[in-house]
Formats: structure tokens, C-alpha cells, sequence
């Protein structure tokens, strides 16, 4: 369908450009032989009268406008292979605009239909907006192109008088053959636009169709991402329980079961008992450390494999190598060693802290101190965002409370300058070593 | 990498080209085409035609080694405007040329001629205050110089010296009213042979456009928008040529009642005073009577106003030489030289004051007419108190409309305020059509 486009519209083309090619020819013959018929008629100082201008020299005219042709011709036709350059289209848009004018000019403004034909070139080619710019400046250049609106302020000879100079029979057979000619170019130029019209909107329709497809897919899509989350959350269900199933149970089966032991032992045999609640307390510890190390299976991937420092380190060379985010990080915890659960804590109140400096204050750096005060190690963070009048606890700062609140520490916003955010959690003892 | 060199090599051929077609241009010497007509520009004998400019030519071509001058010989007066018509229609016009009164405005409306004003004011060494205002006013155009005057020719008036010796009337002065022509005219009016009708005339040929230049009168505003021939100024010249010819009784007075020396007076141009004064013209024509020519008469002896057909040279827009076609124009209209020349070989007069008013001139005009009326001061008169028309592109015909519906208007004795009022709104619906 595409291609049988393309074909109609090229040759509707093609035929205008030997329609138009005819049409200067017997223009600028009626310039060239309508003077030698004056001349050989001794006519000239009459003509002279009859005109407003003084002419132009008829062999010049002549050659001169058969030249602008071929040239304007050149132009439209060596502009197919240069599609891509847009420079280049913006250059050609302004020749044909030049050459077309110089061309009507030249016939003394007797014949603008050539307007079409250069029209019917560019729509052919309207791809961008430099296109357009000619359209605009064809449609002035059409108005101003008739002679008697350009009359005004362009002097020229009337193509007219060339016309009135032969006798009644002669003239209306030339007028006849003008005004065919210019008809069919003009029929010519209304089929090509049809023909243009026509496909467009097809290619309108085809468009609203695929557009159709395109939603109907990503439906299906959003579908499938919540039945997999779903499925996600089930599967992470299931690991729960058997992990507690596992450890927990475990181990709490066997401390009841030792601990009923020992409640119907401890009356009989005391050093028994103790025996016994060796074995409970090792069972425990046991679990303890079963309990651990399923924890340890869900800590944050960073963490997992190196100290807090590294993590955070990881972490905001990921953030900053994804945006133009700025991060300085001043660690000053050289002698500690955190609980697992306080470092989980304060690494995730620091990358939810980052992820909101950019997402709601549009911060393009950040300060984080660490240090370590008096019994407390104080977390700092100050970004150059919006910052907030009123500090509206939405899902990410109440969960930063809750964490903050579970290891037994305090967490202060401040939406003044920026955003600041300030961490204090205690240290326990056994946590700072020398 | 090969289609650049393909590109580099077409570029180089274009500038050498270029160079080679630039120096040789340039070596080319340059042509400039006259275009002239033979015989004399007043119709009258001249046997010089192409002397002075021939003359003028070989100078030019001396002063400027590079410049060569052409010009198709042969071409008659009458024969002129067609052929100038037919190159300015192929766009082959001379760069500069002999413009006829009669194509000035049509040629000055169409561009055909060039105008002059910038390379006037630009020239330094032109100074239009050489030439008599009016000759120069001749080639203005709506307020636009689009030619220069190459000779003048004043209108003089012809007394019949016999006639009035015999009816012992005193030959008028320089200074002399158009009461004073009426008076004598009126005196001269009568039957000579007796037959009951009137035979001896007062005037020959003196229309309501002389009675009008005399009185002073514009005919058309500035810019052929409007005609004033019926207002009062006008109309009272025209019932003054009315009453010189209502003198005649009816009859018609013709060239050949004239030529008999049956007529007093009659305007004629100085060519024509030029060419009939010396021997061997005065034996062709007025050999039985002694004549001469004066002043033509004023409203008042203060005014004088004739009118003093002067011819025109221009340049086409479309020379390539703008200015060596500017400094030939000169040559020919300005160059002291080629004027003076010309005076000794034609009928008319210089345009240049400084020509005209020279030892030379009065030389050649005195050796024409040993005791004659004509001298230099009086032509100088004459020069300095003319005016010029307004001109533009409907001045010829409509003046031409007018001479013949006021003829007609004469002729029928018809109510003349009316009529004139009748015909000054044609003429004005003419103008503006």
C-alpha cells in the first residue's frame, strides 16, 4: 500500500514537472516571438505606450527562465538522495524558494502555477519543521506573485500586452492554450494533495491502532508484575515459617521438653537437674545462634559481606554513580563494633534519608557525619534541597522511627534548611573496644 | 576522498576561469552605442549631420583611450522613435541616446531613461547652473532629471518689414505687448485688390498655445492630474487668439498667403530664421519681401514667455557603463567645445549659458545676418524667460485633445465659457483614466 503511494504521488509529480516545463516554454516564447512580431509590425512604439514598464531584453528572458527551470528542477530532484542532512534540506528550501521567485520574476509575474509544483515538492518531503517554513513563505510568495497585486510594488511590462498585440483569432487561440494548461495544473496539484490527505489518514488510522495494541500489552504486563509479587511475598511466607519451623521450633521443643524434665527431676535429683539445664541452656544458645544466622540471611546484600563503613560506602558510590548527587561521608566511628541490628538500622535510615533528599527536596549534595559522643554515636545528615515548612511523617520517616525506636534511640527531622536528620543511638557495653 | 578531490579540482577550474574571463574583460575595450538620427532635429535643410557628433566622438575616444563609440548612421528623423522603440522593446537600446519631445514622458515613465539626479549630484564637476533653467527643465520628469538638453531652439517672431514699410507702420521693438500685435494686425487687416474680401492678414499661424505662453499660463498641474483650461487665466489667452483670428473675417490664412508676403507677422523658430536668412535658402523661400524676427509679444513688456523646444539626450537604465555613458552624455551636452561646434553647424542654440553668450556664437549668427534684428542679447532674453511644462507620460496627448476640440470650439463660434468648462472636464477624466 505504502509503495503505491509513493508511485501516484511521484508521478503526479513527474507529469506536473513536464506540465510546468511546457507552460514557461510557451511563456517565454510569447515574450520571445510576441517581440518579433511587434518589431516586424512596427509596432514597438505603440506597444510601448500600452505597457508600464520597460521590458526585459526577450533573449535573455528567454534563456534565462528555461535555466531557472532546469535549475529548480535540479534542485527537486537531487533533493531525494539528501534526505537525512538537515542542514542540507534547510539550504534547499531556501534555493527553491529563490529560484522559484527569480523564475515568476523573470515572466514577469505571468505565470505562478510553478508555486504548485515547488508545493507539491515540499509536501512530498515534509518531514521536519524547515518544511513547514517553506510552506509559509510559498503561500506569501503565491500572493505576492500575481501581477497585478505585485504591479503595485514591483515595476514590470504587463505579460497581458503581449497578449493584446495579436489579432483577435491569434489571441484567443493563446488565451485558449494558457488557460488549459494552467487548469490541468492546477487539477494536477489538487489530485496530488488528495492523494497526500488520503494517505494520511490512514497512516492516522494505522497509528491509533498499533497505539491500541501497544496499551492492551502493557495491561497485560501490569497483570503479570502483581502476580509475581505476589507469588514473591507467598514464597517468602513459606521460607519464614520454615525457618522458624526449623530453628525456633526446634530449639523450643527441645528447651520445654528439658525444662519438663527438670521440673519432675528437680525434687529427686538436684545435681540431675543441673545436668539437665546445662543441656536446656546449651540448647538455647543453640538456638540463639540458629536464630542469628536466619536473620543473617535477611540483612541488606551490602552488609552482608562487609563492615558498616564499606557498606555505606558501596551505597552512596551507587547512588552518586547513577545521578549528579554530590555525597560527603565523614566517618568518625573508628572503635566500634555495632550489634548487627543497630548497624541494619542506621544503614537503612541513611539510604532512606538519601533516596528522599533526591526524590522530594532535589538536593544535589549531602553531608553525613558519624561520630561518636559520650555514650551515644550520633548520625548527622544535612542535605541542599527544598527542605519542608510542616514535616509530614509519611510510610518511610514513621518506619525510620520504628526502627530508631526498637534499638532505643532518638531521631530528630528538621525541614528548616535543607532537610536535616539526626540519629542518637546509645552504646551498650561490650560494643566499644580499644 | 576521491570526490573531494573531483570537488577541489572543479573549483580551482572555476576560479581560474573566472580570473581569466575577469582580465580579459577588462582588456576589452569598452562599447559605447550612440543612438542619433540624421537631419535636423527642427526639420529643416542641414547638410551636417553627423559632423559635430563624429567631431565630439573622436575627442571622447582620445580622452579615454579604452572607450569606443558606435552608432547606426541613417537612420531618419521620422523613421527614429519606431527604431528606438523596436530596440528598447528587444532590450537592445544605445547607452545613450536622442530622446523626441514627443517619447520623453513615455520613456521617462516606462525607466527606459535613466535617472540622472544621483550621478548630477555626485559629479563635482557638473554644475547645473551652466545651462538656462529652462533648457534644463526640458528633461525633467515629476521633480527627476532623466535628460540633458543638447540644443535649443526659441520661437522668435517673423515681422514682414516690407508690408509694414508700406503701410508705414514703425517695425516694434524687443519690448513690444500683445495689445501692440493686435493694434497692428488690426491696422494691416484689409482688402488689397479691391474683390470685397479681406486679403492682407495680420497673423499667420499664432494658436492659443503661443497666446498662452505669452500670457504666462500653466495648462496641467505638476502631475497631469488636473487641467485648468477653463479656468480664468487660461480662457482669457484663448479669447485672445480668438480675437487676432476673428480679425480675418471668416477667411483662413495659409502657408502660401504667407509665403507671398501677404501676412505680417507669424511665430517661427530660430532654426528656421537660421536656415532661410542666409544665402542659399532665403532664395527659396520669402525672396520677394524683406523680413526679420523679434521677440514674441508679451502680456506685458516686464513678462516674456515663448516657448523653446529644446532636444533631449538620455542614457537607457540598462547600460552596463553607467559611467562612461554618463561622462559621453557630458561630452555632448555639457563640453563647451562640442556645443560650440554644434552652434556653427546647426540652426539651434546652446542649452549653456556660457556657449551661448559667447564671441563665437555672436560671430556665427552675425555672419548669417549682416543687418539684421537677431542679436545676441535678445536670444539670451529669450533663453532666460522661458519656461518649462510640466511634464508627465498623457502631456502630449492631451495637449494634442485640446488643440483640436478648442480648434473646433473656435471655428463653431460656440458659448466659450461652457465650452471650456465642458472641455476641461474631459480632459481631466482623460487624465485620470
Amino acid at each position: 500500500m505504502k509503495r503505491n503511494y509513493f508511485t501516484s504521488l511521484s508521478t503526479i509529480r513527474n507529469i506536473m514537472t513536464i506540465l510546468n516545463f511546457i507552460i514557461v516554454l510557451f511563456y517565454a516564447s510569447t515574450y520571445l516571438l510576441g517581440t518579433k512580431y511587434i518589431v516586424d509590425n512596427q509596432m514597438a512604439r505603440e506597444f510601448l505606450d500600452r505597457i508600464t514598464y520597460i521590458p526585459k531584453n526577450p533573449v535573455f528572458l528567454y534563456f534565462g527562465s528555461l535555466l531557472l527551470y532546469f535549475v529548480l528542477i535540479g534542485f527537486m530532484y537531487t533533493r531525494t538522495y539528501h534526505k537525512k542532512q538537515k542542514k542540507n534540506h534547510a539550504l534547499y528550501n531556501i534555493a527553491l524558494v529563490g529560484v522559484s521567485f527569480s523564475l515568476i520574476y523573470m515572466l514577469n509575474m505571468g505565470y505562478n502555477g510553478i508555486l504548485f509544483l515547488v508545493f507539491c515538492d515540499s509536501i512530498y518531503h515534509m518531514k521536519d519543521k524547515f518544511s513547514r517554513g517553506l510552506l509559509v513563505s510559498l503561500i506569501i510568495i503565491f500572493l505576492f506573485t500575481n501581477y497585478d497585486i505585485s504591479s503595485v510594488f514591483l515595476k514590470m511590462s504587463s505579460p497581458s500586452a503581449y497578449f493584446a498585440i495579436y489579432e483577435a483569432n491569434v489571441r484567443s487561440v493563446l488565451m485558449i492554450l494558457k488557460n488549459v494548461m494552467e487548469t490541468f495544473n492546477l487539477l494536477l496539484f489538487i489530485s496530488f494533495i488528495i492523494v497526500y490527505i488520503a494517505n494520511q489518514i490512514q497512516e492516522n488510522e494505522r497509528i491509533a491502532h498499533e497505539l491500541d495494541m501497544i496499551h492492551q500489552v502493557n495491561r497485560e504486563l501490569t497483570n503479570y508484575s502483581l502476580a509475581i509479587e505476589k507469588v514473591g511475598e507467598n514464597n517468602e511466607r513459606k521460607r519464614l515459617a520454615r525457618e522458624i519451623h526449623d530453628t525456633l521450633g526446634h530449639a523450643l521443643t527441645g528447651i520445654a521438653a528439658g525444662i519438663d524434665a527438670c521440673i519432675a527431676m528437680i525434687d529427686i535429683n538436684t545435681e540431675q537437674t543441673k545436668k539437665q539445664l546445662h543441656i536446656v541452656s546449651k540448647v538455647v544458645r543453640q538456638g540463639i545462634g540458629d536464630v542469628r544466622n536466619s536473620l543473617n540471611k535477611l540483612r541488606p546484600g551490602a552488609l552482608e559481606h562487609q563492615n558498616l563503613k564499606g557498606a555505606i560506602e558501596q551505597m552512596i558510590e551507587e547512588v552518586t554513580g547513577v545521578s549528579h548527587l554530590q555525597v560527603d561521608l565523614h566517618y568518625n566511628l573508628e572503635n566500634i563494633d555495632f550489634e548487627k541490628a543497630k548497624e541494619d538500622v542506621l544503614f537503612r535510615i541513611i539510604q532512606e534519608s538519601i533516596t528522599n533528599a533526591m526524590r522530594h527536596g532535589g538536593a544535589t549534595k549531602i553531608d553525613i557525619h558519624l561520630y561518636q559522643k559520650e555514650n551515644f554515636v550520633y548520625m548527622e545528615m544535612q542535605d541542599n534541597g527544598v527542605g519542608c515548612k510542616e514535616i509530614k511523617y509519611g510510610f518511610g520517616l514513621r518506619q525510620m522511627m520504628e526502627r530508631v525506636v526498637i534499638i532505643g534511640g532518638e531521631i530528630h527531622f528538621d525541614g528548616a534548611n535543607g532537610f536535616l536528620t539526626i540519629v542518637k543511638i546509645p552504646i551498650q557495653k561490650g560494643e566499644h573496644y580499644d | 576522498m576521491k570526490r573531494n578531490k573531483v570537488k577541489l579540482l572543479l573549483v580551482c577550474a572555476l576560479l581560474v576561469g573566472g580570473v581569466i574571463f575577469g582580465v580579459y574583460t577588462y582588456n576589452q575595450p569598452i562599447v559605447i552605442r550612440l543612438g542619433i538620427f540624421a537631419g535636423s532635429n527642427w526639420d529643416v535643410p542641414s547638410g551636417k549631420t553627423y559632423e559635430v557628433i563624429d567631431e565630439a566622438i573622436a575627442a571622447f575616444e582620445k580622452e579615454n583611450p579604452n572607450v569606443q563609440i558606435e552608432y547606426d548612421s541613417g537612420v531618419l528623423k521620422e523613421d527614429y522613435s519606431l527604431w528606438l522603440s523596436n530596440q528598447i522593446v528587444q532590450g537592445n537600446e544605445p547607452d545613450v541616446f536622442v530622446v523626441l519631445n514627443e517619447d520623453f514622458n513615455t520613456f521617462s515613465s516606462l525607466g527606459v531613461l535613466k535617472n540622472l539626479n544621483t550621478l548630477v549630484e555626485e559629479d563635482q564637476s557638473f554644475d547645473t547652473d551652466k545651462y538656462y533653467k529652462s533648457a534644463l527643465d526640458f528633461g525633467v520628469y515629476q521633480d527627476k532629471q532623466y535628460a540633458l538638453p543638447f540644443e535649443s531652439n526659441p520661437t522668435l517672431m517673423f515681422v514682414n518689414k516690407t508690408l509694414l514699410e508700406k503701410e508705414g507702420i514703425a517695425i516694434p521693438n524687443n519690448e513690444w505687448t500683445l495689445d501692440d500685435l493686435y493694434t497692428i494686425a488690426k491696422q494691416v487687416t484689409k482688402d488689397i485688390d479691391g474683390d470685397g474680401n479681406v486679403d492682407q492678414y495680420g497673423c499667420y499661424d499664432y494658436d492659443w498655445l503661443d497666446s498662452m505662453f505669452a500670457h504666462s499660463v500653466e495648462l496641467f498641474d505638476e502631475d497631469g492630474q488636473e487641467c485648468y483650461v477653463g479656468e480664468d487665466r487660461v480662457k482669457e489667452s484663448i479669447i485672445y487668439a480668438k480675437k487676432l483670428m476673428d480679425l480675418h473675417q471668416g477667411n483662413t490664412v495659409t502657408a502660401e498667403d504667407f509665403d507671398k508676403g501677404k501676412v505680417a507677422f507669424s511665430p517661427m523658430q530660430l532654426s528656421q530664421y537660421r536656415t532661410y536668412k542666409p544665402y542659399p535658402w532665403r532664395v527659396k523661400k520669402y525672396s520677394n519681401f524683406e523680413w526679420d524676427c523679434l521677440k514674441m509679444p508679451s502680456v506685458d513688456a516686464n513678462s516674456g514667455n515663448s516657448e523653446t523646444s529644446t532636444m533631449l539626450l538620455g542614457m537607457s537604465t540598462r547600460t552596463n557603463h553607467e559611467d562612461v555613458a554618463w561622462k559621453f552624455l557630458k561630452k555632448l551636452s555639457y563640453d563647451e567645445n562640442t556645443q560650440l561646434h554644434l552652434i556653427k553647424n546647426s540652426q539651434g542654440i546652446s542649452p549653456l549659458r556660457s556657449v551661448t553668450e559667447s564671441s563665437e556664437t555672436i560671430e556665427a549668427i552675425q555672419i548669417e545676418n549682416e543687418e539684421g534684428m537677431v542679436n545676441l542679447s535678445m536670444l539670451t532674453d529669450v533663453m532666460e524667460d522661458t519656461t518649462s511644462h510640466s511634464q508627465f507620460k498623457k502631456y502630449e496627448s492631451a495637449r494634442a485633445l485640446i488643440d483640436t476640440r478648442l480648434q473646433q470650439i473656435m471655428m463653431n463660434s460656440e458659448d466659450i465659457d461652457i465650452a471650456l468648462i465642458r472641455l476641461q472636464k474631459e480632459i481631466n477624466k482623460y487624465l485620470k483614466e
